[in-house]
């Protein structure tokens, strides 16, 4: 139990990070050239999201990546690079954590149900 | 005396049996390394295993009329969505009124209701629903 909270701490802590990095996303979504690479890589962050099988974790970085990304929607050209370098960088926590997230037993969260079934 | 003797002529009947079977394989077994089988013949029981998997084009395929359905099911279920403007014909972002990012979120959440990944030039060009339904539809792994 102990093991598990600790690791969910770190993902989560490490979400949080990756928030940061996807700033300047978005921003790179109203842009021409870079609309195209804000929004793969933001599709990278909902990929990898799914890898965690915890809902909780996978909503709360689905959810920090989205603000993040609306946050810097309309950033300066000149800080477009930046952002996205800092996005790929998150990305790759959030891909580390998700793996590492795989290791170790979560609950199934009752959202984890159907819709159907959840609301008898 | 008799009983045992049936015995025994049973039970050599059997030795006689076992023996001329394996002469057959080993017959058998030195005829193929001699000569291997036609390839017909070698294939043709694998080809009965795999009857339950389809590997050919046309039965994979999702009929268009149930893909439209579950497309416009997701589109309504989705946040941000206004259910009712939820048309065939509506695009993401100039009739649902979605921005780019909510529109890579629908996309992500058509793949899971068929279960398959849509790569990102292809996703790039669903931009309304019916976009989504021809994409799906004409996709061989769509459940």
């Amino acid at each position: 139990m102990a093991a598990r909270l600790g690791s969910a701490g770190v993902a989560l802590r490490s979400a949080a990070m990756n928030a940061g990095a996807v700033r300047g996303l978005a921003a790179a979504a109203t842009e021409g050239g870079n609309a195209a690479e804000a929004r793969s890589l933001y599709r990278r962050f909902l990929r990898a999201a799914n890898g965690f099988g915890d809902y909780n974790l996978r909503e709360y970085t689905k959810r920090r990546a989205g603000e993040e990304f609306r946050a810097h929607a309309d950033a300066p050209s000149d800080k477009i690079a930046t952002l996205l370098t800092r996005g790929a960088n998150e990305l790759e926590v959030i891909e580390r954590q998700a793996a590492i997230s795989k290791l170790f037993k979560h609950v199934n969260s009752v959202m984890d149900l159907p819709s159907k079934k959840r609301m008898e | 005396m008799r009983r045992v003797a049936t015995t025994l002529a049973r039970n050599g009947g059997r030795a006689l049996g076992a023996r001329s079977g394996m002469l057959a394989a080993r017959q058998a077994a030195r005829v193929s390394l001699v000569q291997p089988a036609p390839l017909a013949q070698l294939r043709a029981p694998v080809t009965l295993n795999m009857g339950v998997r389809a590997f050919s084009a046309s039965s994979t395929f999702l009929p268009e009329a149930e893909v439209q359905e579950r497309v416009i099911e997701v589109i309504k279920n989705f946040d941000k969505v206004d259910a009712s403007k939820v048309k065939p014909e509506a695009h993401f972002i100039n009739d649902l009124g979605l921005d780019s990012l909510d529109a890579v979120e629908l996309v992500m959440a058509i793949e899971e209701e068929f279960v398959i990944e849509i790569p990102d030039d292809q996703a790039e060009k669903i931009l309304t629903c019916d976009d989504a339904v021809k994409f799906v539809s004409q996709h061989p792994q769509a459940q």
